[in-house]
This record gives structure tokens, sequence and C-alpha cells, in this order.
């Protein structure tokens, strides 16, 4: 398969399972998680573990990469932002208070790093997976893995929300908190479930974060602009928007750099961070309401008027 | 043999600059954050901005003004034989090296208005959440750019800054080590003058009027403050401040390299000093960040003493003990160690006795030429 379809695929993969995280803390607690990078670091961390100590296909270690986000998006949710929440503490505040779990898990992915360097006596930094990369029928099992676990969470993210109760009561709490919790649901519950989704989504996103980019203890941190920026093209009032917000995101950012290098400038390829900034602050000032918040049908008719 | 006092005076040389600079990024946010609510997550930007101006202006000036181009590409592996000929020709030249000092201080502090200029942009258009992603992601910019270009800062080589303060030992054969007490005192000038201008500036009319927006923009735009230029113009100022402390981080060291500035250091830890130390306090924020780095330092002091009973470098507990003293000031201590204190107006009371002092005296006032209608038109808006 050729490199740059199975990059873009790929890429684009781990920006909808990460940005669909922020997207869905973003509706409920209505703070951007600034720690959403150390989500993507722990679980890339995982499958560190996994190549290096454990020797084992990173892919395997899916699973522990999804409970240790999920586990420490429950934490940040219940140890910090909840009681800051309740004492009635302003966006700002909030934003600060994810700063502490940024810094803090900083501070352990280090720790880490260095343990597994020192203890097993391997490499822990400047790794990627591509080793562990096998193709079947020469497509490489990243793209398929990445491919089954997008459509996988998109199509259940869409069962659980329209056929679930659990659901249906979900999209009421992110409606109108106060009317939902009036008719008896339990509004701490669907927080709770919205960070652990959120937290294990952008684990998975680290496990594959490994197969397209080189993993070092602050490389998630260069990603989270992406991640952002696909949340906000798509449309941060939207659950479904990180779905069209990333494969944007995530195609333009290699194949504009890409392009660019093709025409005789290779140092594009390093530049690629400039794409999805200039796409956050082109949809901000353009379409603030991002691509899902837009009224096609309304668009439409009123063009048809004037014509 | 190395005395305690010796080890200590070490101590304390080595972290003054470090205190310097970060007392200059954290009192720009106080202002920018603390005095006018902007959630600027972009202190990266006019950091970096600062730190390399510093690299590359003394550098260039004088490549291109002795005509060193002879000697080779100005980055690459010709970059330290060009620094140390600058070097020599700086030691005989006072004059030029205090005229570049100064040239480079003017620059980075015009570089860094311009970066708070263009952050300024989406201050003045976006709510609070998009305006902390979007300065966050637009912070990265100038270092991808320093990293992964040869032009401002030589890339991933980085670049040496000439010794601008080299004239001293060799022109008025003053000792290596006093050099070091002088660098020392210019950037604690720095520090002191950064601290009393936002002093003065927040205990100024204006600083109300910043006060005044934070706490309720409608009201503010009702008394015809115009928010769009206050916040504009506290974005530059805060910007020139903040590229004063990359500058003083990178003649420090006396090198530039662009991964030397991150996120983490000169964003998030600018942060937490202004939240644990007391925002729209400056005392406070200053006193946040001594401790601060008194504490990220001292790690640093006795990591060697704490190597062998843990199994990774003892520097990485910095980030978690500075996490942990943000989340328990977050709880316990919202305003900070030293709270904001309140606005000083006249007590109802002192102004009742100045009215009444008016009234008493129009004779004398009248003599005096007050304008007396003012008073009239006062009590029409029923303010007494």
């Amino acid at each position: 398969m050729d490199p740059l379809t199975a990059a873009v695929i790929v890429v684009s993969g781990i920006t909808i399972l990460s940005s669909l995280g922020l997207t869905l803390t973003y509706l409920t607690t209505k703070v951007p998680n600034f720690a959403h990078s150390s989500f993507i670091a722990v679980g890339a961390y995982m499958g560190v573990y996994a190549q290096q100590v454990a020797k084992v296909n990173p892919l395997l270690y899916l699973p522990y990469a999804f409970l240790a986000g999920a586990a420490i998006g429950f934490l940040q949710y219940k140890i910090l932002l909840k009681p800051l929440i309740d004492k009635g503490a302003n966006i700002v505040t909030l934003m600060i208070a994810t700063l502490v779990v940024t810094i803090f898990f900083f501070g352990v992915i280090n720790i880490v790093a260095d343990w597994m360097a020192t203890t097993y006596k391997v490499n822990s930094v400047l790794i990627n997976f591509k080793n562990s990369d096998f193709t079947i029928y020469d497509i490489p099992i990243s793209v398929i893995s990445v491919l089954i676990f997008v459509v996988l969470v998109s199509i259940s993210l869409y069962y659980l929300l329209n056929k679930t109760k659990f659901g249906i009561a979900m999209r009421a709490a992110i409606e109108n908190p106060s009317l939902a919790s009036v008719v008896g649901i339990n509004i701490d519950r669907v927080y709770t479930f919205s960070w652990i989704l959120s937290g294990g989504l952008a684990g998975i996103a680290g496990v594959f974060f490994g197969f397209q980019y080189t993993i070092s203890t602050n490389s998630a941190d260069f990603f989270l602009p992406y991640v952002f920026a696909s949340s906000i093209l798509g449309g941060l009032g939207n659950i479904y928007g990180p779905i069209p917000g990333g494969i944007i995101i995530g195609t333009s950012s290699i194949v504009i750099p890409y392009a660019i290098a093709q025409l005789g400038y290779p140092i594009a390829l390093n530049f690629a961070l400039f794409v999805p900034l200039a796409i956050m602050a082109a949809t901000l000032l353009i379409i603030p309401q991002g691509i899902t918040g837009i009224n096609f049908r309304k668009l439409f008719v009123r063009k048809l008027k004037v014509q | 043999m190395t005395t305690a006092l010796d080890l200590l005076s070490l101590f304390i040389r080595d972290i003054i600059p470090w205190i310097a600079a970060f007392i200059i990024i954290a009192l720009s946010l106080n202002l920018e954050y603390g005095y006018l609510g902007i959630p600027n997550f972009g202190k990266l930007l006019a950091v970096s901005g600062g730190g390399f101006v510093a690299g590359f202006l003394p550098g260039l000036i004088m490549y291109y003004a002795y005509n060193l181009q002879n000697l080779g590409y100005y980055y690459g592996t010709k970059h330290i034989l060009i620094v140390y000929t600058i070097n020599n020709i700086l030691i005989h030249s006072p004059l030029l090296s205090i005229g570049l000092l100064f040239l480079t201080i003017i620059v980075a502090m015009a570089f860094g208005a311009f970066l708070g200029l263009v952050s300024s942009y989406p201050a003045l258009k976006l709510r609070e959440d998009y305006l902390g992603m979007i300065l966050l992601a637009l912070g990265d910019v100038l270092v991808v750019i320093g990293y992964n270009s040869d032009i401002p800062v030589g890339g991933s080589l980085g670049v040496i800054v000439p010794s601008l303060l080299g004239f001293l030992n060799g022109t008025f054969n003053i000792d290596v080590n006093y050099i070091n007490y002088i660098k020392d005192a210019l950037f604690i000038g720095l520090a002191v003058g950064v601290y009393f201008f936002a002093r003065r500036l927040v205990n100024s009319p204006l600083g109300r009027v910043l006060r005044a927006i934070r706490d309720n923009e409608t009201l503010a735009q009702t008394l015809g403050k115009d928010i769009v230029i206050y916040r504009r113009n506290v974005m530059m100022i805060a910007g020139a401040l903040a590229s004063i402390g990359g500058l003083i981080l990178a003649l420090n060291s006396e090198s530039v390299i662009a991964t030397k500035y991150d996120r983490l250091s000169d964003t998030f830890y600018p942060w937490v000093m202004v939240v644990v130390g007391g925002a729209a306090n400056n005392l406070g924020t200053t006193l946040g960040a001594i401790m601060f780095i008194l504490i990220l330092r001292i790690i640093d002091l006795y990591k060697y003493s704490l190597m062998p009973f843990i199994p990774f470098d003892p520097v990485w507990l910095s980030p978690i003990l500075l996490s942990i003293a943000l989340g328990l000031s977050l709880f316990f201590r919202p305003d900070g160690l030293i709270r904001e204190k309140p606005t000083k107006t006249l007590s109802e009371a002192e102004v009742i006795r100045l009215v009444n002092e008016i009234k008493n005296n129009k004779s004398t006032l009248y003599a005096l030429g007050f304008n007396f209608n003012k008073i009239k038109l006062l009590k029409r808006t029923k303010i007494f």
C-alpha cells in the first residue's frame, strides 16, 4: 500500500479518536481539556512498554491503553473538575485545573520512561512502532485496525446516543443539564461516563500514534493543536463533528506539506503543524460554529431564492 | 577546597537569572490574566520571540557589519569560528557592545509587542475557551520555525550569542567572576524595573480600567471604555515584557536553541506561579516565581544525592510537585498566597464630609476659581 495513503488514514484515525473525546468532554463539562495530550502520551507509553519490555505487538496492548486513559479521565473528573464545578469555578479556573493534570503527567511519563530504561535496559524514548507494523494483503495492520476502530466507535456512538436509554439521557444532559436533572437523569453519571470514554479513546489513539510518529516523552504535546483544530473545525457543539473534522485535518496535514515538498521545498514536511493551525484560525474567523453547525439546507434554499 | 559558603554563592548566582526571567514572564502573564482576565495559554510565543531576537540579532549585525562572510555561512560548521571572531572584536569595543546590548533589548521588546499584537487579534473576538485553545496552538509557531529552519536560531544545532559583556574583561581587565556579578545585576535591574513598571501601571487609572473590564465588560463599555483598545494594548505590553524574560534566559546561557523553549516551562510554569502566588497581585506573583524557581533548582541541586535511591532522574519530581501545589492552591487558596487588594476608594462618610466642606466654603472655592457647576452636575446624577 502506498505509504502516503496509509499515513493519511492513520493520522485521520488518530485525530478522529482523540478529538471525539475532546468534543465529548467539552460538550458535558464545557472545558477545553489541555490534558488531552497526556491521555495520548499515556496510551503511547503503553505501546512502548508492549514493544520494548513485553516484546509483543503494541496493538495487543490496546485494551490496557484504553483502561489507562479511561482511569486518568475518570480521576481527572472526579478528583479535580467535579469538586471545582461544585464550588462554582469559572471556565478559566477549570482550564487551569486541566493544567494540573498536564504538568503532573509530564513528570509521570518521564519517570516511567526512565524506569523502563534503567530497570529493563531498553530504549524508552524516540520509539516508533514501524517494526511491529506487519502487512496483510499489502495493507499495514495499523491501517486496518485504525479503520476498524474508527468505524466501530462511530457506529457504537451513534447506536448509544440514539437507541439506548442511557444515550438519550446523555443527549438530554448535554442539551440542558438543569432540565435533565429535573426529570431524574443522573448528570454526574453522564459526565463521568463521558470523561472515561474521552480518556479511553485518547489512550487508543496514543497506541496508533506510534505507528505514524516517533514517540518521545513530550511528543504528544505537538499533536494537541491537531486535536483542537479537528474539534473546532467539526464544531465543538456536535458530537459527530470530529469525524469530518478529523478526516480534513488528518488528510490536509499530510497531503499539503507533501505536495509542497513535491514542488521542490522538502522543508515543508517539517512545518506540518502550521496546516491545522491555519485551518483552526480560518474556521474561527469564517465558521466559528464548525462544519456540523452549518445549516446546509438553509444555505441552499437562500441561494435558490436569490436566483 | 570549596566550602559551603562557596556552594551557596554558586547556587545563588545560578538561580538569579532564572528568577529574574520568570518574575518578568509571570508579571506579564499577571497583567493579562490577573488584571484583564485574558487566559493567555500562549506565553511561549513572546518568550521564545525574545530569546530568538537575542539569538540572531547581535551575531548577524556583527557578521554583516564586519564583512565576515569570507569566513563562511553564519549558521552551521563555521558558526563557532565566526562567533569567536565577533567576540574578539567586541572585547575591544565597549561602546559597540553596550549599543548592541541595548539594541537587542529594544528590538526584542518591539518584536514581543508585535507578537502580543498578533495574539490579541483572536483575543478580541473569541470567548475564553476558544481563545485558550488557539493561543496554545499559536504559542508553538516560533519554536517550530526555530527548530526546523536555519534562519533565526540555527535549527537543531542552535546558535551561540556573542558575549556582549566581554569588553569588561578585555578592555577594563575586570575578573570573569565579577563579570558574572555585573550580568546578574543587569538581570536583577531588568526584573526590578519591570516590577515597578507593572506596579505603576496597575495602580494608575489604567489599572482600574483594566480591573473594571475584567469584572464587568458591559459596565466598562457603558462608561465609554473601548475594550478592544485596552485588550490590544495590554497584550502588546505583556508581549514586550515576556520577551525580555526570554532574552534574559538567552543572554544568561549565551546560547539559543529552539528546544530550550517549550510549552511546559514557558507557558504552564508561569501559570502555576501566577495562580499559586496570587493573581492580580504583583507581589504575590513575584513571590510565586521566586518560590517555584527555588523548588526547581533545589531539586536540580540535590538530584545526584537522590539518584541512588530511585530508578529515575529526580528532576521529574519537580513537575509533579508543582502540579500538586497548583491543585492544592486551586482548592484551598483559589486567590493565591497573597490575595488581590480591593481598590481603595473614598468611603461614604468621607465623601459626605468633603461635600459638606465644599458647601460651607463656597466663597473660598469661588475665590480659588472652583467650577461650581460641576458639583451641581454631580448632584443631579444623584451620586451624592
